[in-house]
């Protein structure tokens, strides 16, 4: 029950609060729950709807959903290791 | 009961449905652009409801229209302000100093349009949508433009920080105080206010720091106007 409360929050939060909300909710899903696919799906979501291309990163416009996919990996590949 | 060959296709299950998610999302990315943005219209903004910010802005844009044909008709020099639209995300909801602003479907807004709020320049139209355009502020990180500034008059290259601030270098022999306006090179259009000038001993140029003269949470309706 919560995972499904905090993914609905997410999703929601990944357009109407700041992005650094989402952040962290996001943490959360791939950390503790993980709910790795929601994460990296909101992280779209954010770009889709907010995205447009940032000079600093060479006209990139999906930084979200690489973070969540780097962040997952970054879980995956961790908690393999702690499971070693 | 799971046998093991349907447990290992369960467990590519959440990638599966990942990918055919953002693979329709990514396809249809203009009708979730459209649709979310419908959404955060009706969110209360700068004091006024959902509803009556979706009147407003249709009001403004009308005035808008009948403020450039009165213009034409009367032969008067004046900048084309081609669309208005509604800010209905700013930081810190959108990162790096962008906006997305809610425009008439049938506007005639193209990418590289120039954007203002009340007479101040704020950036361009980085990518148009029906329904919408996304913003990027001259003050996002990795944005440059040129600038006029100082007495003598300097034209020079500012770049943003982020946070709506600025920085850029003038020659030392160009007279600079905080509270100058840093104005557009090509429209004469306000587009920051100096806040701090360092210098250095020996250095024959000053470093200066400034700043967006808005806020943006202040930022509502804007304009769109073509390049000029």
């Amino acid at each position: 029950m919560l995972k499904i409360v905090l993914s609905i929050s997410y999703i929601v939060s990944s357009v109407f609060l700041p992005w650094w909300v989402t952040v962290a909710l996001g943490i959360a899903l791939v950390v503790h729950f993980k709910l790795w696919w929601v994460a990296i799906l909101g992280g779209l979501l954010m770009d889709l709807v907010f995205g447009a291309p940032i000079a600093a990163l060479g006209g990139f416009a999906y930084l979200f959903s690489l973070l969540f996919v780097v962040l997952s990996l970054l879980a995956l590949m961790l908690r393999q290791r702690m499971l070693e | 009961m799971i046998t093991r060959s349907k447990y290992k296709l369960v467990r590519f299950l959440p990638l599966a449905v990942l990918l055919i998610v953002a693979g329709f999302a990514l396809l249809f990315r203009n009708e979730v652009r459209l649709n979310v943005t419908r959404l955060l219209v009706l969110v209360p903004h700068a004091g006024v409801s959902g509803t009556s910010a979706g009147y407003q802005t249709i009001l403004y844009q009308k005035v808008v229209e009948e403020n450039a044909r009165l213009s034409s008709l009367l032969s008067l020099p004046r900048a084309e302000v081609i669309a208005a639209g509604r800010v209905v995300a700013h930081p810190p909801r959108t990162l790096y100093d962008t906006l997305v602003v809610a425009i008439e479907p049938r506007t005639a807004v193209r990418r590289g349009d120039l954007v203002f709020f009340e007479g101040i320049l704020l950036g361009t139209a980085s990518s148009v949508t029906r329904g919408s355009t996304s913003v990027v502020l001259y003050s996002s990180p990795g944005a440059s433009t040129e600038v006029k500034v100082g007495e003598p008059t300097a034209i020079v290259v500012m770049k943003g920080l982020g946070g709506g601030a600025f920085t850029f270098e003038v020659p030392a022999a160009v007279s600079l105080e905080p509270s100058d306006l840093v104005t557009s090179a090509a429209t004469d259009a306000v587009i920051a206010i100096v806040r701090s000038v360092s210098t250095e001993e020996g250095s024959a140029s000053v470093r200066v720091y400034a700043s967006a003269p808005v806020s943006m949470s202040d930022l509502d309706l804007v304009e769109f106007v073509h390049p000029y």
